[in-house]
């Protein structure tokens, strides 16, 4: 199996990089490979071989924009984890989603899970 | 709060949330936003080096006189600082063609020509003799801005035209193919701005730098004017945080745009040792709001619920690098009713405050770094911004915010324990 590529944006990258450290800490727990960063959203558009965007909820309005652009999950991370950083769950849900796009046929992998 | 407000500030929440992300993603907004981040270096070096050209400390300013050190100072700013139109244009079409999916380089060069073409020159005799240092620097930077995104939208335009393209035999290299293909959209734009260029100066402003100038700028620096768009901005910025909108980001492209040249104004006057022209400028706008992280960790440690205390300690050491986001999303602020009022006015009321200890000489002008908000420790910050006296001032902005939280903390500590108590009695 591929290693996923998860980014999270947020405005400057610098709040989202803060919770990157504690999923990477729990994905390491749990043992799975996967990348996990973090960059300002205006930057969002120089990476093209991502899997899922997972949005600070203080940007969670450019979430429709995005989709036009993106042809991946694109995520609004629940904004209490966002506040007390817990990096376990939003691992857990981005993973829930990815393996639900992964199974449904691709191009229809669009999210109906939308915060 | 009943139930029905709840369901229409929601429904609100949408709307706004809507129209920002809207406005934000606009390639045009969003392109000046992510264009000026990208040579953010340029600016960071250009503000350092003047700081260090001018700074009057002791024997310092001997020893890098004697040394031949100032004068390098001085070429690092004259590059950067001095010639920043440059820079904004090239990265406003870099930043453009990517959002618009054309060729990057050929729209960087056509950007470049067009601006040129509408910069006025230095003619002696008769013979044109260099580039007006005046129109290629702060007072350019709209102007850039302006040609930057227009002259990129053209190239998109024109080069995505079938007729205007020059087609290459298949055994042509792709590259020389490429040239030709870009030839006469590049021609066409230095045409067109060519007879722009000629258009303004039939005006009584005789060419577009002097007309923006003079339509846009001089009237944004009158004192009042520039006080009340900064505090409506700042109000702006804070109201869309309380719908969950990251407002400072939202208004980026625009502070960029309107209040970021008066701090290369600034900057430039600090170099040349006369007294700072503006007061109201972008860092005054987006480093003054005072230290509203520290101010929320500080009232969350002192909280009785669990969870504000607990969220206190994950996000102390973020707020004091500046990064707010643990309290916004975890006490809430968002749409939380009794935030609302603290939340818009407390980074108003240090904006305004600090106007004022401006004015009557308590604090320093902005010296124009582009200091960011984010990412750099409180205090330093204000060190940066303009040395002790300003550090002071920080702390005093410290009390002031709370000051103002305090009740209403207060309040919702009060709201948390009442939840928390009743959540264990249900457990019991």
């Amino acid at each position: 199996m591929k290693a996923y590529k998860i980014m999270l944006a947020c405005a400057g990258g610098f709040s989202t990089s803060m919770l990157v450290t504690q999923m990477r800490k729990a994905a390491k727990k749990k043992g799975i490979e996967v990348s996990i960063d973090a960059v300002a959203e205006s930057a969002l558009n120089n990476y093209n071989d991502l899997d899922i965007i997972l949005l600070g909820p203080q940007v969670g309005h450019i979430k429709p924009e995005l989709e036009k652009e993106f042809n991946i999950p694109i995520e609004v991370i629940d904004q209490l984890d966002y506040g007390m950083m817990n990096g376990e769950k939003v691992l857990n849900d981005a993973l829930a989603v990815l393996e639900k796009s992964t199974d449904a046929t691709k191009g229809a992998s669009k999210n109906e899970k939308g915060e | 709060m009943k139930k029905e407000n709840k369901v229409k500030l929601t429904k609100l929440q949408g709307r706004i949330q809507n129209s920002m992300g809207k406005f934000q993603r606009n390639k045009y907004v969003s392109a000046i936003a992510g264009g000026m981040m990208s040579i953010l270096p340029v600016l960071m070096v250009g503000s350092f080096s003047s700081i260090f050209y001018s700074l009057n400390l002791g024997p310092y300013q001997h020893f890098i006189t004697q040394t031949g050190i100032k004068n390098i100072f001085n070429v690092i700013t004259a590059v950067t600082t001095d010639v920043l139109a440059l820079y904004v244009v090239v990265a406003l079409a870099n930043s453009l063609a990517a959002e618009l999916k054309t060729d990057k380089f050929n729209s960087i060069i056509s950007s470049l020509v067009a601006f040129l073409m509408v910069t006025p020159m230095l003619v002696k005799k008769g013979a044109f003799i260099g580039l007006n240092m005046k129109y290629i620097g702060s007072a350019g930077m709209i102007v850039a801005m302006i040609v930057g995104l227009t002259a990129t939208r053209l190239f998109a335009w024109l080069s995505g035209n079938k007729h205007l393209t020059i087609k290459m035999p298949d055994s042509v290299p792709e590259f020389v193919s490429r040239t030709f293909a870009s030839m006469m959209p590049i021609i066409l734009i230095a045409i067109i701005y060519a007879i722009v260029n000629f258009l303004f100066s039939l005006t009584p402003w005789h060419n577009i730098s002097d007309m923006i100038i003079t339509l846009i700028q001089v009237p944004l620096q009158g004192l009042g004017t520039s006080l009340w768009a900064a505090l409506v901005l700042v109000f702006f910025a804070e109201f869309c945080w309380f719908f969950g909108i990251h407002g400072t980001m939202a208004t980026t492209a625009v502070l960029y745009t309107l209040f970021y040249p008066f701090d290369v104004a600034n900057l430039q006057a600090f170099k040349a040792g006369v007294a700072l022209p503006y007061i109201v400028t972008m860092t005054l706008i987006t480093n003054q709001k005072g230290p509203r992280a520290l101010a929320y960790a500080i009232l969350c440690l002192r909280c009785k619920s669990e969870q504000l205390r607990s969220l206190g300690k994950v996000g102390f050491i973020p707020a004091f690098f500046g990064i707010s986001e643990p309290f916004k999303f975890g006490i809430p602020m968002v749409l939380n009713p009794l935030a609302f009022i603290p939340l818009t006015m407390g980074g108003t009321v240090c904006v305004a405050a600090t106007y004022f200890a401006t004015l009557i000489g308590l604090i320093p002008r902005p010296n124009g770094i582009p200091v960011q908000t984010a990412g750099t420790p409180e205090f330093f910050r204000a060190f940066l911004l303009g040395g002790w006296r300003m550090v002071i001032w920080h702390v005093v902005q410290l009390l002031i915010l709370l000051a103002i939280w305090y009740p209403f903390m207060k309040m919702i500590d009060k709201q948390k324990c009442e939840e928390e108590l009743a959540r264990s009695q249900q457990a019991n």
